[in-house]
């Protein structure tokens, strides 16, 4: 699945750090030509940084011949949900992606309806895997129906207090997290950090045990 | 005021229109019909009319500003270089061109003038008057009467790829202009936002008698048109143009070029106050820095999202706000156009 940024300043934080992985890589990972016939799917990205990163890639192991729109709000985590009125109704599928943070996963999930409903979407959740960090809805606004695929980075056991995206990262890194994965991620250099991210574009399998959430729920973009 | 333009077989379009208001912004991406429109507009009042882009027809300049080589005609005008009819209609008034075998093109109009029914053609079902022929070689043909006729509001367009074609037009018609005391104006209206003091543009010889323009300083040394920044370049000389032909629409193609953003502000100023004197202005940018000054200008600006699809020209009118929720949903309009639309 290649992925489409529907905004310029996204679209190049994304080619320039993939450019930085492997000069061809964003051609093989970003779409630049799509009709609206070719894309049903939409990725709203919660947080950003190191998720303009991975979430491409792993798009990139996923059905070759889609293409899913991404989009990057201004608005944070769960805000960003606020935007979706503005948008959903280009789309069949719709995954959110954001940190878990501090929050406990079933209390995330509560906030996340409560502002689904706060701008009038009606959502009734129909599947919830990999131990409640995918969640998938079935939603509409009016008439407007729609799958809202909920992805919450964090992995359990890695030891930061606070769990996001470094929680996968710093996993396949194979460091130890003192305190806060991002703090982790953070140290390393430029080149390991690459490294992480070569592992995930060359080794499907090792990304796929890793970054277990974002494949289950990446993969509900291609239904 | 121009309010409605539709487009049949011109250039890319197969078919399109587009409703426009005394400040329209045309945005989107890379061929998505912009200068199209431009450029029709630019026709539409008469082909056959000189320009100040001298010593050139409106549509002579087009043909200019198209080539690449030294390749001659009109048939880029035509969709995909084979379309045999196509259509600028502008309000209720309408350039037929149509295209004959041996690759020329006739040019009429609806729009009869009184006294000229002997040029009246009937072309299917309906009357149009001659204007002129486009031969295959570049070179056109028409009455002399034909190019003080207007069929539209007068436009005149402004474009960086242009002003190569004003520098011999306002030579010729320098002391025209330069005694109506409009060159200082522009030079201390210039001042304004370089850090030296223009006090007088001129045309004097440069090396080996040759003419050229200049900026005078105060000073009394003069710096050649030509070698100051490219913005303060075209500004002075587009403001030259308008002061001395005062179209009735002016259209800019690629407002972002060139301009720093003091200088843009300026020239979005002058737009507001050509929109306050009721002159019309339609530009096009790949810009949404434009569109957000121009609209802190002249609120009641229109934005027009433009998309061109299969030939087809689709056009969505936004509102200021809706670009806001864009912006804060993560949307640009240049890129999400194919969804927008």
């Amino acid at each position: 699945m290649r992925v489409y940024p529907l905004d310029s300043k996204l679209y190049d934080n994304i080619r320039s750090k993939l450019r930085k992985i492997d000069k061809q890589l964003p051609q093989k990972v970003l779409a630049d030509k799509v009709t609206p016939t070719t894309i049903d799917s939409l990725i709203v990205l919660g947080d950003g940084r190191e998720d303009y990163v991975v979430v491409p890639l792993i798009c990139h192991h996923l059905n070759g011949n889609k293409t899913a729109a991404i989009v990057k709000s201004t608005l944070t985590r769960e805000g960003a949900i606020q935007t979706l009125k503005i948008i959903v109704k280009n789309y069949k599928t719709i995954a959110f992606i954001l940190d878990q943070e501090k929050v406990e996963l079933p209390e995330l999930s509560n906030i996340i309806r409560m502002k689904l409903n706060e701008i009038g979407i009606k959502c009734e959740e129909i599947e919830n895997s990999v131990g409640g960090r995918v969640i998938l809805y079935k939603c509409n606004l009016g008439d407007y129906r729609f799958r809202f695929v909920v992805v919450v980075n964090g992995v359990e056991d890695v030891g930061s207090y606070s769990h996001k995206i470094e929680d996968h990262l710093v996993r396949l890194a194979g460091v130890t997290v003192q305190n806060d994965s991002k703090d982790t991620w953070n140290e390393l250099s430029e080149e390991e950090r690459l490294g992480v991210f070569r592992r995930i574009r060359d080794d499907k399998s090792v990304a796929e045990k890793v970054f277990k959430q974002h494949f289950a729920g990446l993969r509900l973009l291609d239904c | 005021m121009i309010k409605r333009l539709r487009l049949e077989n011109f250039k890319g379009v197969v078919e399109g229109e587009v409703e426009l208001d005394k400040l329209t912004i045309l945005v989107g991406p890379n061929n998505s019909g912009k200068t199209t429109i431009l450029e029709a507009l630019f026709l539409a009042p008469n082909p056959f009319r000189l320009v100040p882009y001298y010593p050139l027809t409106a549509i002579e300049l087009l043909q200019e500003y198209h080539k690449t080589l030294f390749e001659k005609g009109y048939t880029f005008l035509l969709n995909k270089y084979i379309a045999k009819n196509m259509v600028i209609k502008v309000d209720d008034r309408e350039l037929l061109f149509t295209k004959d075998s041996g690759g020329g093109i006739s040019i009429y109009t609806d729009y009869i003038l009184f006294g000229y029914s002997d040029f009246i053609h009937r072309v299917g079902e309906k009357n149009y008057m001659y204007l002129g022929y486009l031969l295959p070689d570049g070179r056109v043909d028409f009455k002399p009467y034909v190019e003080y006729v207007l069929i539209t509001n007068n436009t005149l367009i402004f474009s960086t790829k242009l002003v190569k074609f004003a520098h011999e037009y306002l030579q010729n018609k320098w002391i025209e202009i330069l005694n109506t005391g409009v060159p200082a104006l522009i030079a201390k209206d210039v001042s304004r936002f370089v850090s030296e003091e223009y006090w007088n543009i001129s045309a004097e010889p440069f090396i080996a008698g040759s003419m050229t323009f200049y900026v005078l300083l105060a000073d009394g040394t003069r710096i050649r048109l030509g070698d100051l920044g490219a913005g303060v370049h075209l500004y002075i000389v587009n403001r030259l143009l308008y002061e001395h032909y005062k179209p009735d629409v002016v259209l800019w193609d690629d407002l972002e070029t060139h301009f720093n953003p003091r200088l843009l502000s300026h020239v979005v100023e002058w737009f507001a106050d050509l929109v306050e004197e009721g002159k019309q202005v339609i530009v096009s940018t790949h810009s949404l820095e434009v569109v957000e000054k121009i609209i802190s200008y002249v609120n009641d600006a229109t934005v027009l999202l433009t998309s061109l699809r299969d030939g087809k020209l689709r056009v969505r009118r936004v509102k200021s706000d809706e670009l806001e929720s864009w912006a804060k949903t993560g949307i640009d309009p240049r890129f999400a156009e194919v969804f927008l639309l």
